[in-house]
């Protein structure tokens, strides 16, 4: 297998990590950002679309790079390494997922042009209250009118950046009982639409959410994503492109926080000693380099398995990623605080912020302990 | 395995269960693997000099 970077993936990784390295550099930066108007940096999202980086999954014919699942896995490494806040996982992974995997050529040539410009930006709104990680679990109804169109009720929980999104892409049920495979539609809908109502607030992690109530909300046959019969498929992949790019996200975010934890054992002086030279130190130091690198080979492989038309073994493959992420996440972000002792902890210093973000990725679309019990129903890795 | 055999105390034979047997012997075997080429503890020590520069 072929791990090395092409001349071209070296390139986007080498630009996006400078510009980052810049944006991010000081934490106070970040907390800047944190108060803009949309809860993120305006100036930088403009920069990601000058240079690109909101083009890249797209397809040609529709205004894209028409790259693949590696380039997205190095930008969102950098995101982790940067704790970058901008909707680029929203918008571009989650809605750019939901849009490219429905095929619906009309609403991708329609909305790709202004998303790569940096003009707009998206949410997925399908997480319930009751659905626990149960992606099928809607009870939001979408009521047909006869004629190709559909009007939601219902509430929309945690939508990462659903209060600033533009537009919101939204999981309601036509059919069937509440936790049933089939008979749930993915809607587009206007964030300013005649029905819609959306709580923001801030997440642990420094990003933001919405909760979103539709009552009565119309949507027209065009705005219809991905209909009944297929929404849910349409989900789960999109689902489990996120998962892999937030595999690769996690990593990032080890890896920095590795670093820093080694260079704070290297300089900390206790007993007239760097504290790095207790080989107790140096061994939980080196715990956390494998527990990283586990997480590092189970993200590429989430990554390669992205693209898998299999559902099954593409499922297995995320359930699996998403286990050992979790567990070197928890394990890397422990030890790192343990490791610096009182400072990690402060808002002031950059490890307790890794790890909240760590922690969320862990919770995100299922926990370890979740993905486990689901790879154990289908069988396990083969 | 039946689910009578599995319960503590019982005294049936399990049946179909063949690779239990070997198991035990095969954990206890296998604790030497920790040594093997250095043990896991000069592994960490090569690590922390080689990779992490201590």
């Amino acid at each position: 297998m072929d791990f090395d970077l092409s001349d071209e993936q070296r390139q986007l990784k080498d630009s996006v990590d400078r510009l980052l390295a810049s944006a991010y550099g000081e934490l106070t930066k970040r907390q800047g950002y944190m108060k803009e108007p949309n809860g993120y940096s305006a100036a930088l999202w403009r920069q990601y679309a000058e240079l690109g980086l909101l083009s890249v999954p797209f397809a040609e014919e529709h205004g894209g790079l028409g790259q693949g699942l590696t380039e997205t896995m190095l930008l969102a490494e950098a995101f982790g390494r940067a704790l970058a806040i901008e909707p680029y996982f929203a918008t571009v992974v989650l809605g750019g997922g939901a849009l490219r995997h429905s095929g619906n050529s009309a609403l991708l040539s329609e909305l790709v042009p202004s998303i790569v410009e940096g003009k707009l930006t998206l949410a997925l709104a399908h997480q319930e209250a009751q659905a626990r990680y149960n992606l099928a679990d809607t009870a939001t109804t979408a009521r047909s009118d006869g004629k190709g169109g559909y009007t939601l009720e219902g509430e929309k929980r945690v939508a990462l950046h659903g209060d600033s999104a533009d537009k919101l892409i939204i999981a309601a049920r036509a059919s069937g009982g509440r936790a049933e495979r089939k008979g749930v539609g993915l809607f587009l809908v206007d964030a300013k639409a005649n029905g819609v109502t959306r709580r923001g607030y801030p997440t642990q992690d420094g990003m933001r959410a919405a909760d979103i109530t539709l009552s009565g909300v119309k949507v027209g046959p065009e705005a219809v994503l991905a209909g009944p019969e297929t929404g849910l498929d349409v989900l789960e992949h999109t689902i489990d492109e996120a998962i892999a790019a937030l595999a690769a996200e996690a990593v990032g975010a080890m890896a920095a926080l590795h670093e820093m934890t080694v260079d704070y054992l290297k300089t900390r002086k206790q007993f007239g000693v760097p504290i790095g030279s207790f080989q107790v130190l140096q061994h939980r130091a080196v715990d956390m380099y494998a527990s990283l690198e586990q997480a590092r080979s189970m993200a590429f492989y989430a990554t390669m398995m992205a693209g898998e038309p299999n559902a099954t073994e593409r499922r297995k493959a995320t359930a699996a990623a998403k286990v050992q992420i979790g567990r070197s996440a928890r394990h890397v972000g422990e030890q790192a605080i343990q490791l610096h002792g009182g400072i990690g902890m402060t808002m002031e210093y950059k490890a307790g912020h890794y790890f909240k973000r760590l922690t969320m990725i862990d919770m995100a679309y299922g926990d370890a302990d979740h993905h486990l019990r689901e790879l154990a129903k289908m069988g396990g890795l083969s | 395995m039946e689910r009578d055999e599995a319960e503590h105390g019982s005294n049936e034979q399990p049946e179909d269960f063949d690779w239990a047997a070997p198991a035990a012997p095969s954990y206890f075997n296998y604790r030497k693997t920790t040594i093997y080429g250095g043990s896991n503890e000069i592994q960490r020590n090569i690590l922390a000099k080689a990779v992490l520069g201590f």
